[in-house]
């Protein structure tokens, strides 16, 4: 097959760094081909991608040698603008990329740059609209859409330039499941039926596995760890970032390896043909009989002028990981705030460990309570981690030894590095270390996991038991249903602003039509995680 | 669906004809009743654009603090509220009203053009000025997009910032503790400009710039001329109306030279211009009338725009054709959707 992308010898350091971030690449990618870059964070999955267009060097300057060819393109000839024809790029945030504010404007910005004729820019304009089915949205203002149709726009705003590749970086890491669905349906569609080359970095392998044909495992410096087919490259990588369907078939020794949980049905319904046994289902363990420190009653939150919480009540108990989930703008965000007196309530009375949330100042409360927002890296700005730590500190009476923080979340070694210069994963748990060294008897996290690789997540998880081990009281705004199989002890779920399920994980996530895990959808029952099948 | 955007040039009209009499003097009567014709419109058309609010409150608690400032060191005026020892450096001596009333106006006009600024963000279609101006001035029509959207961005980004530190613990209790907030800010900022910055590269923003010789020979032209027409702005100011004349005729030559180079970059093509419609006409009628009067009256009656209480406090001029002119400017409000 012709090369639509070639790497060669290709290697490259920013701007006074002394490590490299790509080390002597040697690959290419085929044209047709849905290609999916995977691997720890910091492996240089962004920098590759953005050699593509050429991004790297032109816009970030450093040391670059070797040469990338697209589609017999040396883009160290040419600049990302003069690529855009070539190549079509979409960003991790959505919203980072736009400059207009109407969809069908930001379709055609592009084009009006390269001075394509009105009527080509039209008829362009309405073709990609129907490709990535948004053309009931043509006229829209881009801040009231939801995540997954902005992501849409982005990559319909792309492919108006007719590119030859597509480049996505980690699409769907900013999007709720059902945003990510609608993405990803739509790259299918455009592999399937354009022939389009198609190039995705992505943590979340579990989303994308089944759409793509190749597979390139990233280890450090960019170097090719291992390649192939999913099916070749999954049973090499850390169980932790292999999907559970995977998980399941891997352990089970299913052959095709799942990599959809429809895959995984046909795999179950011979075990059970075959007679294959599994053991009975977990069940969820009692809720501990302790007095609740965060008890929420009648409680009512407007934002916005419209009403996001309606009556809710709500406890958490010392020891407790509860999980809050539901669609975006179901109201987790404003329940998690209306906690910790950052949201004012309209009515109802929050009480934390006997404090009324109302009469308290943030700030007071921020001595028993942490919360952890979902941009967390903005609330860094001292000149080391060490630092950080000791700001917190200086606010409190008490609270944890920083070493010891410091070395639960993996970054013993981070103390005198500037926060700044950490990876964005590292930086999410700077910022958790400079809650959790206050030592709070409850922690609010909101979304912790996004765009967190395999790694990060499973240490995140080791830190949630232990601190639940610890008697703290966690809430945890996340859409994240795999992360909530593992590690928590009560879901709520959230609808238009009012409890519409709360108890056990495996009471309320099991047969749900969005809240059901991959074991789940392929066992039923009270099933939830890999090994309780296995 | 939402309402078509009105042309871009009937706002700007109106923000200049609004916006004058604020600029030119401290005469309470027109810089009151422009305040109360900015506040107006800018809750007529409060529909989108959210994330002013921060802006709007610093320019409040800016205004609250000039006041406060006048008052202490504008030792002047025949008002005296009270005498403060004279050995006290920069506040001793006497405080007067002349002082406070002459702050409350200068606030009040500050006010003013924050609220003119704040509604044009709401109602201005950034992507139709882009449109409108020639490629050459794409960049900067571009750029001036990104920055008038930045500022409620910025303001958004500052309110988390300042929850996230006082969830920490934090409470800053001076200019020394802003380190925080401002650190992060500016952090953030930076690198939401980087990725900005990429994706204009990767979507072919700038094919339609023009070669460096032929940008600088513009940009030293258009210099001239905007500097030209600064001096013509002061000798209106100064009644010379024949040397004003000459020097606006020289700035339009300047200019007309400076953009009658076509570009050598790809030429941009416009996906959609907005249709001048009646609203547009309305509102760019009213206020080029409202502008004309108020030039006229600023040639031939510059008092109407002046008030000076120091050393004594004197009633400003009401000049009832002024006060007509500010009211047309409401003329946003009778084509509202």
């Amino acid at each position: 097959m012709t090369p639509a992308v070639t790497f060669n010898a290709v290697s490259f350091a920013y701007p006074d760094q002394a490590r490299t971030a790509l080390e002597a690449i040697d690959w290419g990618i085929a044209e047709g081909e849905f290609t999916l870059l995977a691997g720890p964070s910091g492996g240089g999955k962004s920098t590759l991608l953005r050699c593509i267009n050429g991004l790297v060097p032109h816009f970030s300057g450093g040391r670059f040698g070797g040469r990338v060819m697209v589609f017999g393109q040396d883009t160290t000839t040419y600049p990302p603008r003069a690529m855009a024809r070539t190549v079509g790029f979409v960003f991790q945030d959505p919203e980072a990329q736009f400059v207009t504010q109407r969809v069908d404007d930001e379709i055609a910005f592009g084009m009006e740059q390269l001075g394509v004729p009105v009527p080509t820019m039209r008829k362009r304009v309405e073709e990609v609209l129907d490709i990535v089915g948004l053309a009931a949205l043509r006229e829209r203002e881009i801040a009231t859409l939801s995540g997954g149709e902005r992501q849409r726009v982005a990559v319909a705003a792309a492919l108006a330039l007719q590119p030859k590749v597509l480049v996505l970086d980690e699409p769907t890491s900013q999007l709720d499941p059902w945003g990510a669905e609608e993405v990803l349906t739509a790259l299918g569609r455009l592999n399937d039926d354009l022939g389009l080359t198609i190039v995705l970095a992505e943590h979340r392998l579990d989303r994308v596995v089944a759409f793509v044909d190749r597979m390139r495992l990233l280890g450090d410096g960019g170097m090719v760890a291992a390649e192939g087919t999913p099916r070749d490259v999954l049973p090499l990588m850390h169980r932790m970032a292999v999907p559970p369907v995977a998980q399941v078939g891997l352990g089970r020794g299913w052959s095709p390896l799942p990599l959809s949980v429809k895959d995984g049905r046909a795999a179950v319904r011979r075990d059970e043909a075959a007679g294959v046994l599994i053991p009975p289902a977990p069940l969820d363990a009692g809720m501990p009989a302790l007095a609740p420190v965060v008890r929420a009653s009648g409680l009512s939150a407007a934002h916005g002028g419209r009403t996001v919480l309606h009556q809710v009540d709500f406890e958490v108990r010392p020891g407790e990981l509860v999980a809050l989930m539901g669609r975006n703008g179901s109201g987790k965000t404003t329940l998690l705030r209306s906690l910790n007196g950052l949201h004012r309530v309209q009515q109802g009375r929050v009480e934390v460990l006997g404090r009324d949330v109302a009469t308290t100042h943030p700030a007071e409360l921020a001595q028993v309570i942490g919360y952890v927002p979902q941009n967390p890296t903005q609330m860094l700005f001292a000149e080391t981690v060490d630092a950080e730590l000791a700001f917190t500190l200086s606010h409190r009476a008490g609270g944890r030894d920083p070493m010891e923080v410091l070395a639960l979340l993996g970054l013993a070694e981070a103390g005198g590095r500037h926060p700044r210069d950490l990876s964005g994963g590292e930086r999410e748990r700077v910022a958790l270390a400079a809650i959790l060294v206050g030592g709070p008897r409850v922690l609010l996290l909101d979304e912790p996991t996004r765009g967190m690789d395999a790694e990060a997540k499973q240490r995140l998880v080791a830190l949630l038991r232990h601190l639940q081990a610890e008697g703290v009281a966690i809430v945890m705004a996340t859409h994240d249903v795999e992360l909530v199989a593992t590690c928590a002890s009560r879901v709520v779920l959230l609808g238009d602003g009012r409890v519409v399920a709360d108890g056990g994980p495996r009471a309320t996530l099991s047969g749900s039509m969005t809240f059901a895990t991959q074991v789940n959808k392929l066992y039923g029952g009270g099933y939830l995680v890999p090994e309780d099948v296995l | 669906m939402r309402t078509a955007p009105i042309d871009p040039r009937a706002w700007f009209i109106w923000a200049i004809a609004l916006a004058l009499p604020p600029l030119v003097g401290r005469n309470p009567f027109p810089v009151v009743t422009c305040a109360v014709v900015a506040g107006a419109v800018a809750l007529g058309y409060r529909g989108s654009g959210s994330g002013w609010g921060t802006v709007v409150r610093l320019a409040g608690w800016l205004a609250a603090v000039g006041v406060v400032f006048n008052v202490l060191t504008v030792h002047a005026g025949d008002w005296v509220i009270t005498t403060l020892p004279d050995w006290l450096p920069l506040i001793g001596g006497p405080l007067t009203w002349n002082a406070a009333l002459f702050g409350l106006v200068s606030g009040i006009a500050l006010m003013t053009v924050v609220l003119i600024g704040v509604t044009l963000t709401r109602v201005l279609d950034w992507v139709a000025v882009m449109r409108m101006l020639p490629d050459r001035f794409a960049g900067l029509a571009a750029v001036g997009a990104i920055a008038w959207t930045l500022v409620p961005q910025t303001g958004r980004a500052l309110t988390e910032i300042r929850e996230a530190q006082v969830a920490r613990g934090y409470q800053p209790r001076g200019v020394r503790d802003a380190g925080p907030l401002v650190v992060p800010l500016l952090a953030g900022g930076l690198e939401r400009a980087t990725v900005l910055g990429e994706a204009l590269e990767a979507r072919a923003f700038g094919s339609s710039a023009t070669a460096d010789a032929t940008r600088r020979r513009e940009g030293f032209l258009l210099l001239l001329a905007v500097t030209v027409g600064v001096v013509a702005a002061y000798a209106v100011m100064l009644r010379a109306v024949v040397l004003a004349a000459v020097l606006l005729a020289i700035a339009s030559i300047l200019t007309w030279l400076a953009l009658r180079t076509p570009s050598d970059g790809i030429g941009r093509t416009r996906y959609r211009r907005i249709a001048w419609d009646r609203r547009a006409t309305v509102i760019a009628g009213a206020s080029a009338v409202a502008l004309v009067g108020e030039l006229v009256v600023l040639v031939t009656s510059p008092g109407a725009f002046a008030w000076e209480p120091y050393p004594s406090m004197v009633i400003p001029v009401a000049n009832l054709l002024v006060l007509g002119c500010i009211a047309l400017l409401l003329a946003p409000l009778a084509v509202q959707p």
